[in-house]
């Protein structure tokens, strides 16, 4: 019965340690009014990086394209 | 039942624990006195031609046999260099480069001008530096890219500016990379950023890894602004590296890889945090890196000035309530400034980006100038530039 306990309040403690850790994750980096399609308005005005059927770059938030790691390529880094 | 329970509880520990949040504390926050005082003693009006715009993406001070000290500034659009007498702002000449035939330079995203027969230009979309002449011939072309299909792991990329300049230092051309994406922890020694091009010999080299404690441990800094790194030259030759979220400098010779660190931080810097999402895992939102720059103190140039003795680091500060909304270049910019062993003499705050491009900033015997957005100048008629210089308070 006593190790039962001890089990099952172990258990407990890991359970809150995970939900604080979670909790302090999501107050650091709340979501703050994210709405994409501003984000690209915001940076339109210097858009660099140019999207063709041969992209092999990522693009990054100033909008230049660097040759990407091998995946998710957004950007074509010969054309921006 | 209870396996299942403690299956799923222990899954929920492992995956909230498995991205690390990397964190740079800035010991001397608020314990630093200010003794100098940062002022605009003089201004500068370079007038522009109807194909030029005010911030070029790249300038370099050169001074030629004659002893003339030029401005000299790149105009993308038409993929030329423009050379004007710095003192009383006339135009002197341009330099056009041909984006097809033999001697194609396609774009030009920074140069270094050794001579008027030497000029390295970096050719950004094939990732190469061009060795060419007054006259617009090509000489010489060093790839400086890989020829895996993954060589963007393990070879650095270039983002250069008037303050992440193209250099020579004994005889050898020093490119100043970085790696645009974060770098897994197995790779943190072994990605040199500095690419060093030795003229005897033609050779290539790398130098200089990004410091371990803050960009190692699988540390999200996952887009070039995070990643890219400022040098300057110390009295005494040495490279002085400012990363932005350190708020050490890193001095090392120009060929090694061991460095010291020394506190060059501001006053008013808080700790600075790496982005809270496993990049090994899932691509990061891009709505995350952006307001996550935004709202952290992040470092940029470091610039050494000879004539004063000092050096002027760069730190653009947080908007603590940032959203995707805000701008990049609303971001306060402030300027530390610091003595030859990098004793702190002061800081200033003097606007945002939207008003100061600081990415054009140079020191000349005059002071440091920084390039000034005059609102009042609509046509783009002139490039304004204030320069600085510290006084006792």
């Amino acid at each position: 019965m006593k190790a039962k306990a001890l089990k099952l309040f172990g258990a407990a403690a890991i359970f809150a340690v995970a939900l604080v850790v979670n909790a302090s994750v999501n107050t650091e980096n709340g979501s703050q009014d994210v709405n994409l399609a501003d984000l690209a308005n915001a940076t339109e005005a210097n858009a660099e990086c140019v999207s063709t059927s041969f992209n092999n770059g990522s693009c990054g938030i100033s909008n230049n394209c660097f040759w990407g790691r091998g995946e998710n390529y957004d950007c074509d880094t010969t054309r921006g | 039942m209870y396996k299942l329970f403690y299956l799923l509880l222990f899954s929920t520990t492992f995956i909230s624990c498995s991205n690390s949040i990397v964190s740079s504390k800035n010991e001397q926050a608020g314990r630093l006195q200010s003794k100098y005082n940062l002022i605009v003693n003089s201004e500068k009006k370079i007038l522009l031609d109807d194909y030029t715009a005010p911030k070029s993406p790249y300038m370099q001070i050169y001074q030629d046999t004659s002893g003339i000290k030029m401005l000299t500034l790149l105009n993308p659009y038409n993929n030329s260099i423009y050379f004007y007498n710095y003192t009383n702002g006339e135009f002197i000449k341009k330099i056009h480069y041909n984006k097809e035939g033999a001697n194609a330079v396609l774009s030009i995203a920074g140069y270094y001008i050794k001579n008027t027969d030497s000029i390295f230009l970096y050719n950004r979309p094939l990732v190469e530096l061009v060795l060419a002449d007054y006259k617009g011939q090509v000489k010489q072309r060093f790839s400086l890219k890989g020829s895996e299909p993954d060589w963007a792991l393990f070879y650095p990329q270039y983002a250069f500016s008037t303050v992440c300049p193209i250099f020579e230092k004994d005889n050898h051309i020093i490119l100043t990379g970085l790696c645009p994406f974060s770098i897994k922890e197995s790779s943190i020694d072994k990605f040199l950023f500095t690419t060093c091009i030795n003229l005897d010999n033609n050779q290539i080299k790398h130098y200089h890894s990004y410091p371990a404690q803050i960009y190692g441990k699988n540390a999200n800094w996952e887009d070039p602004l995070f990643m890219q790194v400022y040098p300057t030259i110390s009295s005494t030759g040495k490279i002085v590296h400012s990363f932005t979220a350190s708020h050490e400098i890193y001095i090392s010779n120009w060929n090694s890889n061991v460095s010291q660190s020394l506190y060059g931080g501001s006053n008013v810097a808080r700790t600075i945090y790496s982005i809270d999402w496993d990049f090994l895992s899932e691509r990061t939102p891009r709505e995350l890196i952006y307001t996550h720059y935004l709202q952290q103190d992040l470092y940029s140039a470091i610039l050494y000035d000879p004539w004063r003795k000092i050096y002027y680091r760069f730190m653009q500060q947080g908007i603590k309530n940032a959203t995707t909304r805000t701008q990049l270049n609303e971001k306060p910019l402030i300027i530390i400034f610091m003595d030859e062993q990098f004793e702190y003499l002061g800081e200033k705050l003097i606007g945002t980006a939207e008003e100061w491009n600081w990415t054009n900033s140079f020191v000349t015997e005059e002071g440091l100038n920084i390039e000034y957005i005059d609102p009042k100048d609509i046509e783009e008629t002139y490039m304004n530039f204030k320069i600085f210089t510290i006084k006792q308070i």
